[in-house]
Formats: structure tokens, sequence, C-alpha cells
């Protein structure tokens, strides 16, 4: 018992793996709550080619600062929104299929990131911090931000969840109750680039969509309603976050993987559980009314 | 919500016209030149084959497709503002996996007056459940919709429908996907949106069914074909122009005319 919680402390020893806890936790949660609007829109590769888009941007800062840190964030943050609104307007105009216009969009903007950063001298690590995320440097300054971008990506998420759910679920619904679909759309595509953003430091643009996608994807396994799907996935999010700084620590594995190694674990287990439990033939709970036509699952 | 998001209602205009309606897809013509009015409390279908334009002409009454040419009014005005349109989606548009509950799907309806920011009150909580129970699904509020047999999940959008305050209902070919029983249904469900003061617009193509649950009958192939009361509407010559040869009208020993489509190029949705 003392050995294990020995084993749990040791880490916590350190102020900079406290701070990457925190952060890590934090941008799970935040990753975990948009991320399950991503899900239910189907905009995985969305979020995917968002992450992808903003590192042109953060390439330009990098050069500008030659080297600092500092102003990355805002770079980033400017690039994303600026690429959320371009995909949502091209994807709206051009008469290709949605994911291909982004397919083109996001590969271009990739590789122009890539050639800006390896225009410079200390390519290879700063670019590997980028693509694979860096959280154990994660600094007070970091960390305060991080906690300043979360709260107000959820309170953007708290105003508008009703317009976002209808607008999920039947957007031609949303459409005749004359919601503003486009603004909502456009508002959480940001939503999305900003915690893209967030999320850059913890586990970088190559894996950020795993923190989107897979937390939100395992809750939808075995959730019914939305408020609990969005709960359910940040505790898988906070889970596979501190886990896999643990998995980092003692396993000395990349933080970043690790942590979307665990979630994607956590994943595999439920889908394993879930499928396992379809199988058995009844599952349906004590009924209540309508004796005559309920509960005759179709297919 | 002091805003007033509805248009509003011109005295004496009717539900619904329809004049000179082209829709075009690029440079495809969904549909062309049609025109129809619609009285409150009268009820329309529209028939027509696959491809015909029904759901197209659905979508733009609903005010959610452009058109290229002509018009369409709703009690006098466009029908952009309006949110006493229901367009109720084919139960393939819908996916049914989705984490959300019966009372929820029926709470969705309340927003046309809520608008988006606002939680629903009790009150909304109390007029959903009100709108579930006229459709039987009173007792089921809680279950998740991929739960509810596909009768009861169209049912379920009936009831969203009425929760909207709908005036029209825009029926999707309702009746896409559904076993015989709850196919049988059906007509009960539209009786109690007409009680409710519902106008009910169906696309679909049993004809069979139009004729015994309608007034009047919207013949489309792109254009209107035929318009009026089904006895003068679902006549041969009509109904080979409509369909383009394939339907043979056929007298049962009950004297009710069941009709026939001579091959099946319809089976691509049900």
């Amino acid at each position: 018992m003392s050995t294990a919680l020995a084993w749990l402390a040791e880490p916590l020893a350190y102020a900079f793996l406290q701070r990457s806890l925190a952060a890590a936790v934090m941008v799970a949660i935040v990753c975990a709550l948009v991320g399950s609007f991503v899900v239910l829109r189907g905009m995985a590769f969305m979020g995917d080619a968002l992450a992808h888009t903003i590192l042109p941007g953060i390439a330009i800062g990098y050069l500008v600062g030659r080297g600092a840190r500092g102003p990355l964030f805002a770079w980033g943050l400017g690039t994303a929104v600026v690429a959320a609104l371009a995909i949502g307007a091209i994807a709206r105009r051009a008469r290709l299929r949605e994911d291909t216009a982004i397919g083109v969009l996001f590969a271009g903007f990739f590789a122009l990131g890539i050639a800006l950063i390896s225009s410079t001298g200390g390519y290879a690590v700063d670019l590997a911090h980028f693509l694979f995320g860096d959280v154990l440097g994660v600094g007070r300054t970091d960390l305060v931000r991080t906690a300043v971008f979360g709260l107000g990506i959820l309170a953007v998420l708290a105003v508008f969840y009703r317009g976002f759910l209808i607008l999920s679920f039947d957007p031609v619904f949303a459409a005749t109750l004359r919601l503003p679909t486009r603004p909502l759309h456009d508002l959480l595509l940001v939503l999305v680039a900003v915690t893209v953003v967030v999320a850059l430091q913890t586990v970088g643009i190559a894996m950020t969509v795993a923190m989107l996608v897979t937390p939100p994807a395992t809750a939808r396994l075995v959730c019914r309603r939305l408020p609990a799907m969005m709960a359910t996935a940040a505790g898988f999010g906070a889970v596979s976050a501190v886990a896999g700084i643990y998995l980092s620590y003692y396993a000395g594995v990349a933080s970043g993987a690790a942590i979307v190694l665990v979630a994607t674990l956590l994943f595999l287990a439920v889908f394993g559980l879930t499928g396992l439990r379809r199988r058995d033939p009844p599952r349906s709970p004590p009924h209540q009314g309508q004796p005559t036509t309920r509960g005759q699952p179709r297919r | 919500m002091s805003r007033d998001r509805h248009a509003a209602h011109h005295p004496g205009a009717p539900l619904l016209e329809v004049e000179d309606l082209t829709v075009r897809f690029g440079r495809h013509r969904a549909i062309e030149g049609v025109s129809f009015a619609l009285e409150a409390g009268a009820n329309l279908a529209v028939l027509g084959p696959n491809g015909a334009g029904k759901s197209t002409l659905f979508k733009a009454v609903a005010g959610i497709v452009p058109t290229a040419q002509g018009r369409i009014r709703v009690y006098g005005s466009g029908p952009g503002r309006h949110t006493c349109i229901a367009y109720l989606p084919q139960r393939s548009e819908v996916d049914f996996t989705f984490p959300v509950t019966v009372l929820d799907v029926a709470l969705m309806g309340c927003a046309s007056e809520r608008g988006v920011l606002c939680r629903p009150r009790a009150r909304d909580r109390d007029w959903a459940v009100a709108c579930l129970e006229v459709v039987g699904l009173g007792g089921l509020a809680r279950r998740q919709i991929g739960e509810l047999s596909g009768g009861q999940q169209q049912r379920l959008f009936i009831a969203r429908a009425l929760a909207q305050r709908a005036e029209l209902a825009l029926l999707d070919e309702p009746a896409a996907g559904l076993d015989l029983r709850a196919q049988r249904e059906l007509p009960g469900l539209l009786g109690r949106l007409r009680e409710r003061g519902v106008t009910v617009l169906m696309a679909g193509h049993d004809l069979a069914f139009a004729r015994a649950h309608f007034d009047r009958i919207l013949l489309l192939n792109r254009r209107r074909v035929a318009l009026g009361p089904p006895d003068a509407v679902l006549t041969p010559p009509i109904l080979a122009e409509a369909f383009e040869g394939q339907v043979h009208l056929v007298e049962t020993p009950a004297g009710a005319a069941a009709v026939l489509s001579t091959h099946d190029d319809g089976g691509g949705r049900e």
C-alpha cells in the first residue's frame, strides 16, 4: 500500500510535473467537452485539419520572434481562427465534397508550415515540440493561460449548448426553427480552433484530434444523453491525461503519445465491453405504458 | 424573449401559395414552374416517382433551399422567417444513435419560441410532455430515441412538430421504412395533427393511401402534372404521364382501387 502511494506521489515532488498534470487535465476536459460536438457533427477530419493548418502561423511567429516561445500562442490562435472561418467558407462555396476541400487546404498549409520552420536552424527539436507537444515544459504562464482560455471555451459552450445540440442532431430542423445555423456552425469551428491551440502544448498538432475525438467517442458508447456523454468524456480525458503522464514518467515514453495511447486503450476496452454486452439477447429495461407497439428494436 | 422571432401572418392570406416555382441545383432543375395554393385546414398529398422533386419542393416551402424563380408565400410573406412550418425528415435522414431522449427531442420544438440561448423551463417541459402524450409516447419520455420502434420514432417527430406549434407539417415519405403495423397507425396520426389545427402536406408513393386520406392530390414529376381531388387526378392517363407509363389501376373485389407499378424503381429508400 505504502509503496503504491509512494509510486503515485513520487512524480508530484517535481513542480514541473505538477504543472504538467494540471495542464494536461484541463486540456483533456476542454477537449472532451468541445470534442463531444465534433464527434456528433461528424467533424473529426475537420478538427484534425484545423490542428494542422495552424502550423504556418506558428512558424511565422517562430521566425518573427527568432525562436521565442512567448508569442507563439497568439500566432497560433490568430491562424486557427482564420483557418476555421476559411475552411467553413470554402467548404460552403467549393463544388467539391467538403472533406476534399479540407484535405487540399490542410495539406497545403501544413507543408507551408514545415517549409518555413525548416528554413531555420533549430528545425528538428522545435518542430517536434509543435507536432508532438511538450507538456513537461509547461510554465506558470502557460498554466494560467490554459485555465483562462479553457474557462472561456466552457462559458461559450454553456451559453450556446442548446443551439449546438439542435444543430448537431437535425440541421434541417434547426434551419426551420430559424436558428442562426451558419453563425452557430462557424462559432463551433472557432471553438474547435481555439481548443486546438490550447491543446497544442500538451499533445501537439499531430495528436490533438485524438483528445478531441477519442474520449467523446468512448463516452458515446455508454451514454444515452448528451450531458452524460460530455461529463463521461471529460472523465475519460482526465484519466487518460493523468495515466499518460505517469506512463511517460515511469516508462520514458513521450508524454503526448502516452496520453493518446491511454485514451485509445480506454476506447478499445469500452468498445470491447459494450460489444460483448450487445450480443446478450434482451437489453430492454422495465417498460411503462404503451403495451402494444413498443420494444421491437428494428434491424 | 421579447424579440419577435416569427414572421407576421397577414390576415386573409392563404396558408401557402406557391407560384411558378423553379429550384435548381447547379444546372439541374429539380422542379420547374410549379404552382399551387393551400388553405389552412386543407390537406394535400404530393405524389410522384423518385426524383420528381417532392423533397425539394418541401424544402423550398420550408424556406431552407433557395428558389431560382417564382415565389413562395406563407400567410402572405416569404417562408424564411416563419417558425410555423415543421419539416418531418425521412427516417433514413435521422441518426437514431444520437444521445438524446424522447423528451429531449420534443423539447427541441420549444426552441422555436425561446431561441437558442434560453434553457427550457418547467412550462416548456410540461408542454413537451403533453405533446408526447398526444402521440402516445408519454410513458417513453426517458428512452433514448434508438430504443423506439420505427412507428414510435415517426410519432416522436410528429410530437416535435406539435411542440413547435407548427401550423403546416411537411411529411416527407412518412411511410418509408415502416412495417405494416406502423403504417396502419399513420392515418390516426394525421388525424391528431389535423385535430390540432395543423395542415398536412405529405409526400409519398402510396396512391391508395393518398386517395383514402387526402382531399387533394398534386401529381409531380419535376413539373406539375395534375392537381385536384383524388378521383379526378388518379386516372390512368394522368398517372401514366406522371409515372411515365409504369402504373396500372386494379379494382379489388371490395371496390377499392389499388395501384400497382409494373416494375419497382422506387426500392432505393424503402
